[in-house]
């Protein structure tokens, strides 16, 4: 056993336990906690994917974002110290019902599928630049597509320019236009409701 | 034994599970939305599976990771700021309370 996969077994004990700790945590403050958990254990398999860029980006928003935002709703929202709002015995029956079925599904379509030809990468890419900035330029959609070796099956690769920057845009509009959206929805009311 | 790419998509499965109960049996609103990050997470993490295990998707695996973590943070702040207003309202954040639409 190399190295790295102890390194993953470590890390998928990590975010699968908390992952189910968060799920059966009642109190929604460590709901959160352990969520801030996963969050990390995640981050932590990007980095030993060979995903630098990712791993950081998924720690400074996830964890250093949205974890934040779900702290401010809870305490925003708080009726009082410890309050839970307990789940029924008979419904959470029926959830483990469900869940383990769904589970036991994906699991042996997963391990009966024949993963041939997915076999690891190098862990950095053979170029001279890197990784944050292949990123980048395929996102200013000015990146040329290096002659790789693609599978067999999916032997229509395209061979001009990689580029993304039409979903780029896509996805800053629609970032402006949901923060616009935010503010409005959380404003406070609190004057019209004086001078009625 | 070495580490496969089915290790890391069962991996994932049980992140979309969990994150599937935890929509389903929380009765906070706040609760419903960490679920959501949990299977948005799962489906990042077999994103970044895929792009490691197949040379030729190395970088549009690692783009659409980006793209969903992007668009789960755009959908935390919507649907915060929407259950800050529905605890003003109605001045509950348990979801059961959330009934006027009922018929």
């Amino acid at each position: 056993m190399s190295l790295a996969d102890f390194f993953f077994w470590c890390l998928a004990l990590f975010t699968a336990g908390s992952a189910v700790a968060t799920t059966v945590s009642s109190q929604i403050v460590r709901s959160a906690v352990w969520l801030m958990f996963t969050l990390a254990g995640v981050a932590g398999l990007y980095f030993l994917l060979g995903f630098e860029f990712l791993g950081a980006t998924q720690l400074i928003i996830y964890v250093g974002g949205i974890l934040v935002l779900v702290i401010f709703a809870v305490m925003l929202t708080a009726q009082g110290p410890g309050t839970r709002l307990v789940t029924k015995r008979w419904q959470w029956l029926i959830v483990a019902l469900v869940s383990i079925g769904v589970l036991a599904l994906l699991v042996v379509t997963l391990l009966s599928t024949s993963w041939q030809g997915y076999t690891p990468s190098p862990l950095h890419p053979p170029s001279d630049a890197s990784q944050s900035n292949r990123i980048a330029l395929s996102l200013l959609g000015s990146l040329r597509a290096e002659p790789e070796q693609p599978l067999p099956s999916l032997a229509t690769q395209p061979k001009h320019r990689v580029h993304y920057l039409f979903l780029f845009e896509i996805i800053s509009v629609h970032l402006l236009v949901v923060l616009i959206g935010a503010a409005y929805l959380a404003r406070a009311k609190r004057a019209r409701r004086r001078n009625p | 034994m070495t580490i496969t790419l089915a290790h890391y998509l069962v991996l994932a499965a049980i992140l979309l599970v969990a994150g599937l109960t935890c929509m389903i049996v929380k009765r906070n609103a706040i609760g419903v939305l960490i679920g959501v990050e949990l299977m948005l997470n799962a489906a990042g993490l077999n994103l970044a599976a895929f792009a490691h295990y197949n040379q030729a998707f190395q970088l549009d695996g690692q783009l659409m990771t980006i793209f969903v973590i992007v668009l789960a943070a755009a959908e935390a702040a919507i649907a915060l700021a929407i259950v800050l207003n529905f605890y003003n309202n109605a001045g509950s954040i348990d979801v059961d309370d959330a009934q006027e639409l009922q018929g």
